[in-house]
């Protein structure tokens, strides 16, 4: 594994989570089981369409109409995980795996991120389509992404590993303080 | 820039985020069928100036093909609808047919 990259000027702060953890789910999401074991094993409910839910540190999203993201900053606390999700969806068709080591992922602070992101991406950041619930998966510059908003002034952005040195450059050139428009 | 809806995340996306899949609604030739007809099947495919009906993959999103109809002359996008359907649904026709009366074009 690289070295934790970071990077700061007067509106942006951008950190590597470094060796966040993530599970992959696959299943039927609509299941009515599936839904009820996952609200008892992790407090969470299962997203909708677009969106994510979330229990302190721990962050449930809608990657497809069949694939759910568990997401925790601490990456042995995913590990635990799933064992837990593994033996509690004995019984109904899943596919649970640990995507951790495939994804990077950083975390953008600054209340301009949507002017950030809005350089690299064709989707709509305006305060009231993109909300404190989204979670979309779209492109940033080339590179595939995925970003939700963790607070009103910090988003978590994820990209494929192998990308993460490129992704982070990126990152640092899109959020230099003279290029910074003020559109949303 | 060509923008369609997702039927499944039912949210715009444009064509830097979709994969094009070529013409839709083909009918597969297997290990059964003749030599001419699965040479048809697998190299002579329409691209008409027109009415067309296409797959499209959302690559950067769901993951997910789903079925496009559009005019290739006009850039016009007549709707979407999902990957499962084996032909196009009467509200994608219906659409097509209001711009064409003669509905020459469509099949």
């Amino acid at each position: 594994m690289s070295d934790k990259l970071e990077f700061s000027n007067n509106l942006f702060t951008i950190t590597d989570l470094y060796l966040p953890g993530m599970v992959s789910i696959r299943t039927h999401l609509f299941d009515k089981k599936f839904q009820k074991i996952i609200k008892d094993v992790f407090k969470i409910n299962v997203p909708n369409k677009l969106e994510f839910t979330s229990n302190k540190n721990l962050y449930l999203a809608w990657m497809s109409p069949n694939e759910l993201l568990l997401f925790s900053k601490n990456l042995n606390e995913v590990i635990k995980l799933i064992t837990i999700i593994e033996d509690s969806l004995k019984g109904i068709e899943t596919l649970v795996l640990d995507v951790s080591s495939s994804r990077a992922v950083f975390s953008i602070k600054g209340s301009l991120w949507r002017e950030l992101l809005a350089k690299g991406t064709p989707i709509n950041l305006c305060p009231n389509k993109f909300t404190s619930t989204s979670f979309r998966r779209t492109r940033l510059g080339q590179v595939s992404t995925a970003f939700w908003m963790v607070k009103t002034d910090q988003i978590y952005i994820m990209c494929g590993r192998s990308f993460k040195e490129f992704f982070f450059e990126w990152l640092c050139n899109a959020a230099n303080e003279k290029s910074i428009t003020k559109f949303f | 820039m060509l923008k369609f809806i997702c039927p499944i995340c039912e949210i715009e996306t444009d064509e830097t985020e979709l994969t094009p899949g070529g013409e839709a609604h083909l009918k597969r030739m297997g290990p059964g069928s003749s030599d001419q007809n699965f040479y048809t099947y697998l190299f002579e495919r329409k691209n008409p100036r027109g009415i067309h009906f296409e797959r499209w993959l959302h690559s950067y999103g769901c993951g997910k093909w789903f079925h496009v109809a559009r005019c290739t002359k006009t850039m016009e996008v007549f709707g979407t609808y999902s990957a499962q359907e084996i032909k196009p649904p009467k509200k994608i026709l219906d659409a097509i047919k209001k711009k064409l009366p003669n509905g020459k074009n469509v099949k």
